[in-house]
């Protein structure tokens, strides 16, 4: 590369301070606009994800757990906890029209006692009719479900073959989940009849805060899908009419909360990312056009020993480029290192479900991000370029005697 | 080879009392000779300037043709124009006028590098610093330079790729004595190594170099 070649590269090596300006204004948008996006779509994943593991149109659950939000707090908060009612009640509600699909499921947790390895939410599920659970464990490791045998979710620490203790019952763990960014992450799921023993187990310990009740006659929610030509709605108001001591929620309501919670954080982020991309551009046309309007005595130089008007704008691009693409890259580097190995903290902080997308659409945003930024910081310099492009190298040099 | 100007002018629009453009350079013609030192004098606000940039191709002129050979400056394209400086002219403008980011030496070299590669630069631009004795800075950055070293290095700039025509815009403003001579000498012996060398000062030493002196005032040129 000889000197006119390098020239550009020479400008952004030797100038640190200028390129550090520029660098840092296209790697903030090239940073927001990557980081943003991943978030914003990852919520929106985890919130399509949550929607799929629910898998029911309808939730029955006791009075008391819905009006103690109990159902709220497991499925969506992610907190632990238990509720039963009576196992007739699922032969009440299936005795109502307009259900397709119809599923118990009981609950437990784990106590954060020596009597159990880890405290965690448990999740039993009858492998004979369940259409929430079930397909999912089947899609992600294909195993069937024995006495004894638990399938965890993703973010929990054991590894399949090995056992857990839950009130001094061992279990098996023969399967691990995806990762599906909300809190069946950190659950286990075992068939009804495991369920049974290990709340035996808890109520042996006198650990479990329902003293009085057997096993083999509880449930604790009851998963409904409706038949087509129903209205979910009417089903529910049916089963808040006809049958004592439970509440129907319509999912879709339930989540609603969240959902709203998630449009208000997208709107924000957008806002932000929005507002810091105006921000940047104006900042970067000032910088781009101080920086280079303060170096056009050296481009009348360049002008004066031959450089033509083409040449010279092609080495003030080459030079930006070089600015945008590093700062580009830069940011989504950034983005990428503070999004992927702190989204599970994200999640945490804003309290909903989070999905991050797979790899390829992570390289989408990155290159999306990344394209952007670069056309963004190139636009930004188009005016100041296309100034010194029009100089008269002969006044500049008298202006400067 | 001569450099010839025929009946050129520089007309600029500036609105007074009784017109709405001046002459900065009244029609005139003028021939740069190879072979002689001309120096061009007068007081600021002239025309100097505005002559020197006409002839070198860096200010299109109002009317009239400027012909180095065959070819005519006014007829070429910017492209076409700015090779044609780059392998024929030699400016050295005035003030300071480093490219900040490249070290004396790159800066020496680099008109040999725009449309060529050529090597025997790096003998020629060690042999030039050596004659300017600024041969101790080829790594310094222009920062670090006096303005008399700075001005040293742009004329060796001018003088890298062996130019038929040096346009040399008040060279010495910022040299002593010695150097001053030492510049007026070198471009002498430029000039009657075979180029044409057209000087712009106000130093009254250099008539003593001087092959040919013109003069100019109000924008008209005349035979010094």
């Amino acid at each position: 590369m000889n000197v006119y070649q390098k020239l550009p590269l020479c400008n952004v090596k030797r100038k640190p301070l200028k390129t550090a300006i520029l660098m840092f204004l296209v790697a903030l948008l090239a940073f927001t606009a990557f980081g943003g996006v991943l978030i914003t779509y990852s919520l929106q994943n985890g919130m399509l994800s949550l929607n799929n593991r629910l898998g029911a149109d309808i939730m029955v659950v006791p009075d008391e757990a819905a009006e103690r939000k109990d159902l709220q707090n497991i499925v969506l908060q992610g907190n632990k906890g238990y509720f039963y009612m009576d196992k007739s009640k699922l032969d009440e509600v299936c005795a109502l029209e307009g259900i397709e699909e119809i599923s118990p499921q009981v609950f437990l947790c784990s106590a954060s006692a020596g009597c159990c390895s880890v405290a965690v939410q448990i999740m039993g599920f009858d492998p004979d009719t369940d259409f929430c659970i079930r397909p999912w464990i089947e899609d992600d490791t294909n195993v069937k479900l024995n006495e004894y045998d638990i399938v965890i979710g993703s973010d929990l620490s054991a590894d399949v073959g090995e056992s857990i203790r839950f009130y001094d019952v061992s279990c098996n763990v023969v399967g691990k989940l995806k990762k599906t960014g909300t809190h069946y992450d950190t659950c286990a799921f075992a068939n009804n009849d495991t369920l049974k023993i290990l709340i035996n187990g808890s109520l042996g310990k006198g650990l479990n805060t329902y003293k009085e009740i057997d096993p083999d006659k509880v449930i604790s929610c009851i998963m409904i899908n409706v038949q087509d030509g129903y209205s979910i709605d009417d089903l529910v108001n049916d089963i808040n009419l006809r049958i004592n001591g439970v509440t129907a929620v319509r999912t879709a309501t339930m989540i609603s909360g969240v959902s709203s919670g998630l449009v208000g954080i997208s709107k924000t982020i957008s806002v932000l990312i929005i507002a810091i991309w105006i921000l940047a551009f104006i900042i970067m046309f000032l910088a781009f056009s101080m920086t280079l309007n303060e170096r056009k005595k050296e481009f009348a130089v360049l002008r004066v020993i031959g450089v033509s008007r083409k040449k010279l704008t092609t080495s003030v691009w080459k030079e930006i480029l070089l600015i945008c693409v590093c700062g580009g890259f830069a940011g989504v580097i950034l983005g990428f290192i503070v999004v992927v190995p702190f989204s599970d903290l994200i999640r945490q902080q804003l309290d909903m479900p989070m999905l991050l997308p797979n790899g390829d659409k992570i390289v989408l945003y990155l290159v999306s991000a990344l394209v952007g930024s670069i056309a963004a910081g190139s636009f930004a310099s188009l005016f100041a370029v296309h100034r010194i492009s029009r100089i008269d190298a002969g006044l500049i040099l008298r202006e400067g005697q | 080879m001569d450099l010839i100007a025929q009946r050129i002018s520089k007309q600029f629009s500036r609105i007074t009392k009784n017109s709405s453009h001046f002459y900065a350079v009244q029609e005139t013609d003028f021939a740069l000779e190879s072979g002689k030192l001309t120096i061009l004098e007068g007081r600021s606000g002239s025309g100097k300037t505005t002559m020197l940039n006409m002839l070198s191709g860096l200010l299109a002129p109002t009317s009239g043709k400027i012909m180095l050979g065959n070819t005519d400056l006014v007829s070429l394209n910017d492209d076409e124009l700015s090779h044609f400086r780059a392998e024929h002219f030699g400016v050295i403008p005035q003030g300071q006028s480093a490219i900040s980011s490249l070290t004396v030496f790159e800066n020496i070299i680099l008109p040999t590098t725009i449309y060529t590669n050529n090597s025997s630069a790096i003998e020629k631009a060690d042999d030039l610093m050596k004659k300017l004795g600024i041969e101790q800075l080829r790594d310094t950055m222009p920062n670090e330079l006096s303005g008399s070293e700075m001005r040293r290095m742009s004329i060796a700039r001018a003088l890298i790729h062996e130019p038929d025509v040096i346009f040399a815009d008040e060279p010495t403003g910022d040299l002593d004595d010695e150097n001053t001579q030492l510049v007026f000498s070198i471009l002498r012996d430029i000039a009657h190594s075979g180029k044409a060398v057209l000087l712009i000062t106000h130093e009254k030493d250099a008539e003593n170099y001087a092959d040919k002196v013109f003069h100019m005032s109000g924008g008209v040129l005349t035979d010094g």
